[in-house]
């Protein structure tokens, strides 16, 4: 019988990453947000956002736009259906996860 | 599980990120200060709330602007028949237990001078309006609580007439008007520390992500 712990394993790293689960989980609560948002939220600098959001587009999780507000650069970010699907699955995941180590005990090795 | 944990960290973002518009509290003020102005006129004079308004609409509409300067936007889902739905349900249910107050208060006299219930509709007005996002707004409820206490409280007996909050009054109508822009500004002042808070400025370092 597996332990709550080998499920770990199983987590999607590249959406479990902390920086890239935290734009996940805020791109997952609005249908988009733009950069600066998305930089305020994590805390990130402009290229570390970057970085993160290239590797999560080149997976197909987010969908990047970029267009001009008068002279003004604006990039839009939104997650994909399948990043939207990817990321709830990762949540109910996570969630499930924290239920069965709250349950386990470390000296027999079983749930309660 | 503790607090700060990561986890509880990403609930924060999460609610953070669906309520952004809501957690922009400059916007609110001047409509507070606007409806806390007008309660210093005496006699139910419009006329500041007239003069007021197209100044408070153009300094919501700078605060709109200095948050999306700031902190960025977030777009939502449109739903408009939903908000539509719940905008028009929250004003006619405030519209119809006010007039039920007034309809009590015509019916029964002085029986309720003493005590402000018109206080629990501005109470509940803040409940209804900030529920979704309690967790990270638990003022709203709190000063919601004080409200209702101090509309339910007798104090027309203490102090030798209607309550303050009474409808019958317009000392009492100003009253609850300096209430609720009292709570708003206080709200929206409190909404926008939580924001700027949470939405903290970018990390200076160079280094690449893994």
């Amino acid at each position: 019988m597996s332990t709550p712990f080998d499920e770990l394993a199983a987590l999607d790293r590249l959406i479990h990453e902390p920086a890239r689960l935290a734009v996940t989980t805020a791109l997952s609560a609005c249908e988009s947000a733009d950069f600066l948002y998305l930089q305020r939220i994590t805390g990130l600098s402009k290229g570390n956002l970057s970085s993160h959001l290239g590797k999560l587009e080149t997976a197909g999780l987010v969908e990047i736009t970029k267009r001009f507000k008068g002279k003004t650069p604006q990039t839009w970010v939104r997650l994909t259906e399948a990043g939207r699907t990817a990321v709830d699955e990762h949540w109910q995941r996570l969630d499930g996860l924290r239920r069965r180590v709250d349950d386990w005990r470390p000296d027999t090795g079983e749930e309660q | 599980m503790p607090a700060n944990t990561p986890v509880s960290e990403l609930d924060r973002t999460r609610i953070l990120t669906t309520h952004f518009r809501d957690f922009q509290g400059l916007v609110l003020v001047p409509w507070g200060a606007l409806f806390a102005i007008h309660a210093l006129f005496r006699g139910g004079d419009l006329a500041p709330l007239i003069v007021g308004a197209p100044i408070a609409v153009a300094l919501s509409l700078l605060a709109r602007r200095y948050y999306r300067g700031r902190f960025g936007q977030v777009r939502q889902p449109s739903r408009p028949g939903v908000q539509l739905l719940w905008t028009l349900g929250t004003l006619v249910g405030a519209v119809a237990a006010w007039s039920a107050l007034g309809i009590a208060h015509h019916l029964l006299g002085g029986v309720l001078s003493p005590f402000g219930f018109e206080g629990l509709v501005i109470a509940a007005l803040f409940l209804v309006v900030s529920w979704p996002r309690w967790r990270m707004a638990p003022y709203y409820p709190a000063m919601a609580a004080v409200i209702a206490l101090a509309a339910l409280l007798p104090l027309g007996w203490w102090l030798g007439g209607p309550h303050p909050f009474a409808i019958s009054l317009t000392e009492g109508a100003n009253y609850l008007s300096a209430t609720a822009g009292a709570g708003l500004v206080v709200g929206g002042l409190l909404d926008h520390l939580v924001l700027a808070r949470s939405l903290r400025p970018a990390h200076d370092d160079r280094t690449d992500p893994r």
